[in-house]
């Protein structure tokens, strides 16, 4: 039997996700072109789950859920299928992040807190400063400097604010306004920490060098 | 004549010869360009103003910074590349000054060139181009004006500002603490900030998705028939100005913040109810929907 593919695979999980959840279109698209010709990849970054972002309170009985692991605390076995599903999903995106955050870290130095601190964490911060002073123009990495600060600024707000409605959900597992906005701060952690690492391969690859 | 002096004209003759600029120098470039190619253009620091012509070449004017190595505009690929080139870390001392760092571009070109601009603190400033357009900056402003053609702009903490035409346009723009303003504007729009404001004013609206995380957002348009109109805030208020047409189905949803609506029912008694507030109500013919939600910010839904 044809293996499936990690694209069809992936095409799969979408078509199972609630409209309302599911990440935006051009998000998978990335992931997918990722996965082209790397069957299996999908099962071994779903192993690496804990390289990336650290992951919200609930993530893991959410995945749990999914997967229908007797062991998931009751709590979290109130917390709704779709919802689940959604979870899971964010997740894949945050390990593909960490993969291709990790690629780029390798590129760009031997520095050990660069590759292997967890994404948005203080060290991994100070680690994308130190590289941004070792690549590229003197005068775009002193620009980019402030830029770097400011975008970690708005991650730590917008964890604040994923943090304040996981509080608020804690007795509304079933808030569907809560699990939305929830979704859209916690993609928007992940697409600063994103947002960072693209400035610093820009960088790498040449802002006017 | 000494011999320094000599040295000196022969290496300005050698610059004029091969296209190259001293630093500080004025530029005047022209190349032929074909007006259904690309027109690229990078900028470190500074200023980039682009016009679209009826000409079919690209003119490049305006004056050299320092710590430029050189300025490249050259056929690429069947794209005309206009590319501030800095000087890397070997051939640079290190020392800058901000100020005199800043290289001014000014072009023209044919208006019907798909634009590619990128920035890091240099303004962006595009008027009269015709096709579709991608910018992107770091701490750069941009403005720009939309016509049919997609257009996609994005920044760090640059503001943004895209006029639009009264052609339907796409427009895509993106900003972490910078504010975006859309004006003129109609057909589908979608904007997303973290911490800076989002406006979008504007005709009839297909289509509008609008998400911040502080930012407050507005939104002052008419509904098409079949429009549909998105807005998240996490803290940011959201505020809606709608025309003399306001038919459509309303979800309007925040779970600390209050709700004011100038037409529907009327909220539950925001002083005396537990967290979580949701409205839903139909005006007049629901072609339209519209859904609205905040954790804590504000929603202001009314007939301006």
């Amino acid at each position: 039997m044809k293996p499936i593919s990690a694209p069809d695979r992936l095409d799969e999980l979408v078509a199972r996700l609630p409209a309302e959840i599911a990440p935006p279109p051009r998000v998978w698209i990335g992931i997918e072109a990722s996965l082209r010709g790397r069957d299996g990849a999908l099962d071994q970054l779903v192993g690496r789950l804990p390289l990336g972002l650290e992951p919200p309170a609930d993530l893991w009985p959410g995945i749990a859920v999914v997967a229908g692991d007797p062991r998931a605390p009751s709590g979290a076995r109130a917390w709704p299928r779709a919802a689940g599903i959604g979870v899971f999903a964010l997740a894949l995106m945050l390990a593909l992040s960490a993969l291709r955050i990790n690629e780029l870290g390798r590129e760009l130095s031997s520095n050990a807190a660069y590759t292997e601190a967890p994404a948005g964490s203080d060290v991994w911060w100070l680690a994308r400063l130190d590289a941004l002073e070792g690549v590229g123009a003197p005068l775009t990495a002193a620009l980019l400097r402030a830029s770097l600060d400011n975008i970690r600024d708005n991650y730590e707000l917008a964890k604040r604010q994923r943090l304040a409605i996981e509080a608020a959900m804690q007795d509304r597992l079933d808030d569907p306004n809560l699990r939305a906005l929830w979704v859209h701060a916690y993609e928007t952690e992940l697409g600063l920490a994103d947002r960072a690492e693209r400035m610093l391969n820009d960088q790498r690859r040449g802002y006017g060098i | 004549m000494n011999k320094y002096a000599l040295g000196a004209l022969l290496g300005c003759w050698l610059l004029n010869a091969t296209g190259q600029e001293a630093i500080g120098q004025e530029i005047d470039r022209t190349i032929d360009a074909d007006p259904n190619a690309a027109l690229v253009v990078n900028n470190v620091a500074g200023s980039i103003e682009i016009r679209g012509s009826d000409e079919r070449q690209v003119h490049v004017t305006g004056r050299l910074g320092g710590n430029v190595e050189r300025l490249d505009v050259l056929n690429e690929n069947e794209s005309i590349v206009v590319k501030v080139v800095l000087k890397d870390r070997g051939r640079s001392d290190g020392r800058f000054n901000f100020g005199e760092s800043d290289t001014d571009l000014r072009i023209r070109a044919p208006r019907t060139m798909a634009l590619e601009v990128s920035a890091v603190s240099a303004d962006v400033d595009v008027g009269d181009m015709r096709g579709e357009q991608r910018i992107g900056a770091v701490s750069g402003d941009v403005r720009t004006q939309a016509y049919g053609a997609e257009i996609r702009v994005q920044s760090v903490s640059g503001d943004l500002d895209i006029a639009g035409s009264d052609e339907p346009i796409v427009a895509s723009a993106s900003a972490v603490s910078g504010d975006l303003s859309i004006r003129g504007t109609a057909g589908d729009v979608r904007a997303e900030s973290v911490s800076g404001d989002i406006e979008i004013e504007g005709g009839t609206v297909n289509r509008v998705d609008a998400r911040s995380v502080s930012g407050d957002i507005g939104i002052r348009a008419a509904l098409s028939t079949d429009a549909r109109i998105d807005a998240m805030s996490t803290s940011g208020d959201i505020e809606l100005g709608l025309g003399d047409n306001a038919d459509g189905t309303y979800r309007l949803a925040t779970f600390s913040g209050e709700i004011h609506n100038c037409f529907g029912p009327r909220p539950a008694d925001q002083d005396n109810r537990p967290p979580g507030t949701e409205l839903r109500f139909s005006e007049g013919k629901a072609g339209a929907r519209v859904d609205i939600r905040t954790h804590s910010g504000d929603i202001d839904v009314c007939k301006d």
